[in-house]
């Protein structure tokens, strides 16, 4: 059986008989042995042979011949012998072999680093491989002690610790494999050479059979601080840089008062977290000659001044440092009650780690007051809890004819004030006692809370004067979260009964969650999206406003047209047929509702209120009277509010309702001031996110509802925008969770409804200046081709077709003024929806057959939306192409949008990161679209991909699409010949196709 | 050290001695990009350049090694 065992410079092979037989073989034998087993024979001949004192347990000090090998050489051997080792090599043969194969790869993958080493008043240069971080060295270190005893036989050797041994022999191979693969080439010539800066001195040592490194002692301490501090990412990452300093209250244990807070080793790159207690980091003992002994004392020495450093977030700390070897502390209760509310955000903002006890937070088990409110004619509940009587709060209990018609924020409620501890209600007499035991932290049926004393002290006050009565519904919100009511009482939310608690949870009564979809929509309705008809059609009928807030794509527009048509064509009786609704959307969106109006509810009766020829005052009213929706835009509702003015609208509908977003904008006061019985906003930004946002929406939706601005601001927008206060966003969404509805595509009831990908036409407006440039080009191209004939003809309809398509998707692609902003609808649409794409974290590609329309999107983007986006076009080389893709596709990546050319980008690439596709414009050959659609939509993609087709309405795009649409034989023939079959038209058939409609064009003014 | 973890037995290995079998370095960046540029840059002489360059020759040697890419025993 053949052993080998390292030691510390050399590597031995020795044989015996066998495994029950350990008398040993002579090295001729063994050279046998071992020209048998390696691909390499020479090896094994030409080892020199030594002689090893082996002392063996039970049969004492052996002397056996051996083959010796040089670190170089024992890498030779051992990768030499078959991975598989025969049963004739003991796994001492074994462990070698693992490492040298180990060394080996790191190696290959450029795993090594040149280092110094300082002993015995020697520098010397080595070269160390780099094994990994901590999880890599925990398993060497599990490695070394599985080592057999035989490894260790040597004397000297038994009282070396298994780790060294193994990191001697990682050490010594790694250095002598390099300076052998150096040795046959030039490299020490180029670098030795005196006299030469001091770490030229180091690389030649490096490099050379000298390890030791010649030079002044104070250029050598010097050296050697300059090359540890540029290790120190590698070295150090390994041993400690991932580590956090972290502290773990506990609850006090054995009948104590006091906190126990203890200090330990987080690393947050593991999962699960490795931690390491401070008792066990003092338990190591650093030993002042090995690299490990000296990361140990660093170690310890960075976790005291880490405690140094917390001590400024957690002042008690300062009592803990009074220990040689600190490793926690003890709190008092309102030290621990600090700790949990204030100190620990601290210490984690300062980048600290820090576990709190499971019940810890706050709205677990905080105290609070929760206004319960009840409809009037609701039933009373017998109530045992010490506070009288109070009434049903089960929104489960609500009968079908509960649900009053049109109540408002100004209904009376009955109200009821509640103690909680989290979800739990509390008694009076619970109530008391907790807040007699004048402690911050206390158990309550065997858990603990916490009680803020002084707002206890308020709550208390409040129940005494007030603890049940009646209130409108919009004061019972406020007076629920916050917005009126005494200062620092600990109000957190609202229960509500009967109807009321539909209201809350966002379900509408049994009557309203039973109605289908209408029978004059033209289409098919989602499940979802028939449930949020239901949701409006609710909050419709008590008469609050709903603020419609699902994802881009998920179809708001149509949910809206649904509930239009519910209430004109179910059973509705002629004499309450409703009047009519006002839209205000953008100007760039305006042509999308009248597609989507025409395309789903044809029976509609529709006026659209634009451009100069719109009609005003007796006319205008009279005319409204006569539809049923009228559109108009937001630049319009301050220039034409006595016309809006003069009806009391039967709805006031608002789009994009972010536009209305500055409270103190002259159109969002107009809007506010127009009369309406009932108001919905539509928007796909989580307005929830943008608190002035929501404060405007919401006061348009429902007046009043969430106090006055200044009001607002201190309860929600300062403490959650300036002071990243989570827990009242929680409590701001869940106030006005029953006034929106928001779903994403991730939600499970959403994502089982969508296919995965989904295609969609987004029709823009011309502005005036396209629309105008548009006409002329028309004219001029119709003119110059009436006397063409052949190639020229041809060739002026293929110009003139081309400047048509750049002046859809942006005038600057033909005229010298280069500024971007307003003057394409096609591109402020654009901007829109990639705000949204960016504002939900995803990504998207927008594909356009025009590189300087490329251009011009990537600086509207960066300036508009902060954001840089990439672009391929074909001038871009493929490395430069690859980095952006590799970029693009990353994790994290801070380019969420790449502007591809149709040509560049179309083909072969792996795009998955987008789940939106973006075709500004139009190739007009369905197989290349889909193709360049394919980049996103593929192996790889986990999301649903929504793909979002550009028409500009009333032009050569928007009919040459409807042809498409409709699989004729010339749509065959479009996708076939690309634009060339317009060449083959008569003029009067080409004026046909290209000439401008009237719908084209909307109202002049852009929003921004 | 721990006696109760240490390996005692003379020719057989522990168990653990399989658990570097997983270990791979492939995917990690290299020492020298995560290392960055030494700020102990000698004036006339391209450290980093020079290093790579050592690096680039000592995994060509490496990568043909002729075991490097050893399959198992027949």
């Amino acid at each position: 059986m053949l052993f080998a065992i390292w030691d510390t410079t050399r590597l031995h092979i020795f044989a015996t008989v066998s495994r029950d037989d350990l008398q040993p073989v002579e090295p001729a034998q063994i050279r046998i042995l071992l020209g048998d087993l390696s691909d390499d024979a020479l090896l094994p001949t030409a080892a020199e042979e030594s002689t090893l004192a082996v002392n063996v347990p039970g049969l004492g000090v052996l002397n056996v011949g051996a083959l010796r090998f040089d670190p170089a050489e024992a890498i030779d051997l051992l990768t030499s012998l078959p991975i598989s080792l025969p049963s004739s090599c003991s796994d001492s043969v074994r462990v070698w072999q693992v490492l040298a194969r180990l060394v080996q790869n790191a190696l290959a993958h450029q795993q090594f680093y040149p280092s110094l080493r300082y002993q015995d008043g020697t520098y010397t240069a080595v070269w160390q491989p780099l094994i990994g971080g901590r999880s890599e060295v925990e398993k060497l270190q599990r490695f070394a002690l599985a080592i057999p005893a035989v490894c260790r036989a040597l004397p000297g050797l038994q009282e070396t610790p298994p780790m060294r041994l193994v990191e001697s022999f990682l050490t010594e191979t790694t250095d002598a494999l390099i300076r052998r693969a150096v040795v046959t080439d030039s490299f020490f010539s180029r670098v030795h050479e005196r006299p030469a800066p001091i770490d030229v001195r180091w690389l030649s040592a490096l490099l050379g059979q000298n390890r030791q490194v010649q030079a002044d002692p104070a250029e050598l301490v010097k050296l050697y601080d300059d090359v540890h501090l540029w290790l120190g990412p590698i070295t150090d990452t390994s041993e400690w840089t991932n580590f956090r300093l972290g502290f773990r209250l506990r609850e006090p244990q054995d009948g104590s008062d006091l906190w126990p807070v203890d200090f330990r080793l987080v690393s947050e790159e593991t999962d699960p977290l490795t931690m390491v207690t401070a008792t066990e980091l003092w338990r190591q003992k650093p030993s002042p000659l090995t690299s490990l002994g000296r990361t140990i004392a660093e170690r310890q020495e960075q976790f005291l001044s880490e405690l140094r450093r917390a001590m400024e977030y957690f002042p008690s700390l300062e009592r803990a440092l009074l220990a040689e070897r600190p490793t926690g502390i003890e709190l008092s209760a309102p030290e621990a009650f600090a700790f949990m509310r204030s100190w620990a955000f601290a210490l984690e903002d300062a980048g600290f780690h820090v576990d709190l006890p499971d019940w810890a937070s706050p709205q677990d088990s905080e105290l609070s007051l929760r206004l319960s409110i009840a409809p009037l004619n609701a039933p009373d509940d017998a109530d045992d809890d010490g506070w009288e009587t109070g009434f049903s709060s089960n929104p489960g209990t609500g009968h079908l004819l509960s649900t009053p018609g049109n109540v408002g924020l100004d209904a009376l409620v009955r109200f009821d004030w509640r103690i909680a501890i989290g979800d739990q209600h509390l008694t009076l007499v619970e109530f008391e006692s907790l807040v007699s035991q004048q402690s911050p932290l206390v158990k309550f049926k065997d858990r603990w809370v916490q009680i803020d004393l002084e707002a206890a002290r308020k709550a208390q006050e409040m129940m005494t004067r007030s603890s049940r009565g009646l209130m409108t519904l919009g004061d019972a919100f406020r007076v629920a979260y916050g917005l009126s009511g005494e200062e620092g009482v600990p109000v957190g939310g609202l229960t509500g009964a009967d109807w009321i608690g539909h209201l809350i949870d966002q379900i509408p009564d049994a009557r309203l969650q039973e109605i289908p979809q209408p029978d004059s929509f033209a289409g098919e309705l989602r499940p979802y999206q028939l449930r949020g008809l239901q949701w409006l059609a609710y909050l419709d009928r008590l008469g609050l406003g709903a603020c419609l807030a699902d994802d881009m794509g998920l179809g708001k527009t149509i949910q809206f047209i649904s509930l239009l048509l519910m209430e004109r064509h179910g059973n509705v009786p002629e004499r309450v047929q409703p009047g009519p609704t006002l839209v205000f959307a953008p100007a760039s969106v305006l042509g999308n509702w009248m597609r989507e109006l025409q395309r789903f509810a044809p029976s509609l009766k529709v006026m659209s209120h634009h451009g100069p020829a719109r009609l005003h005052g007796h006319a205008f009213a009279e005319a409204a009277r006569a539809h049923d929706v009228v559109l108009t835009g937001y630049a319009l509702a301050h220039r034409d509010i006595e016309d809006f003015r003069q009806l009391v609208w039967h709805r006031l509908a608002l789009d994009e309702a972010q536009k209305v977003k500055n409270p103190s904008a002259a159109a969002s006061v107009a809007i506010r001031s127009i009369p309406a019985r009932r108001r919905v906003a539509l928007t796909g930004t989580p307005i929830e996110n943008h608190l002035s946002e929501l404060w405007s929406i919401m006061e348009t939706l429902n007046p009043g509802l969430l106090g006055s601005p200044t009001q607002f601001r201190q309860r929600f927008v300062i403490p959650v925008e300036k002071m990243n206060d989570h827990r009242r966003g929680q409590l701001l969404r869940e106030m006005i969770k029953p006034f929106v509805l928001r779903r994403t595509k991730s939600d499970p009831e959403v994502a089982a409804n969508l296919p995965q990908k989904m295609e969609m036409r987004v029709f823009t407006s011309l502005t005036p200046e396209q629309a105008a440039m548009y006409e002329r080009i028309t004219a001029e191209m119709l003119n110059s081709v009436e006397n063409a004939s052949g190639i020229r003809r041809r060739g002026l309809i293929l110009a003139g077709l081309t400047r048509l398509k750049q002046v859809c998707d942006h005038p600057a692609l033909l005229t010298d003024n280069k500024n971007t902003d307003s003057r394409s609808g096609k591109a402020e649409r654009l901007i829109d929806m990639l705000e949204e794409v960016l504002e939900e974290n995803e990504a998207a590609l927008v594909f356009t057959q025009y590189r300087e329309m490329g251009h011009l999107l990537q600086e509207m983007i960066r300036r508009r939306l902060n954001h840089d986006p990439l672009f391929l076009h074909g001038g871009i080389q493929v490395k430069e192409r690859d980095a952006m893709i590799n970029e693009f596709q990353k994790d994290g990546s801070q380019h969420r949008i790449f502007i591809l050319s149709l040509r560049a980008g179309g083909l072969g690439l792996n795009l998955t990161a987008a789940n939106h596709v973006f075709h500004y414009d139009r190739w007009w050959n369905p197989a290349v679209e889909a193709q360049a659609t394919d980049r996103a939509h593929r192996i790889g993609q986990d999301k649903i991909v929504q793909v979002h087709k550009f028409v500009s309405i009333g032009t050569v795009e928007e009919r040459i699409d409807k042809l498409l649409a409709d699989k004729t034989a010339l749509a065959e023939n479009i996708v076939t010949s690309g634009d060339q079959w317009l060449t083959n038209l008569s003029t009067d058939d080409l004026k046909r196709y290209l000439a401008l409609s009237s719908e084209a064009v909307e109202e002049s003014t852009y929003e921004s | 050290m721990s006696d109760n973890e240490l390996n005692l037995d003379f020719i057989d290995a522990g168990i653990d001695i399989s658990v570097l079998d997983d270990l791979t370095f492939a995917g990690k960046p290299g020492v020298l990009e995560r290392l960055g540029p030494a700020h102990f840059r000698s004036k006339g002489f391209s450290f980093m350049g020079f290093l790579q360059t050592v690096y680039d020759h000592v995994v060509d040697q490496m990568m043909n090694s002729p075991f490097h890419h050893r399959k198992e025993f027949p």
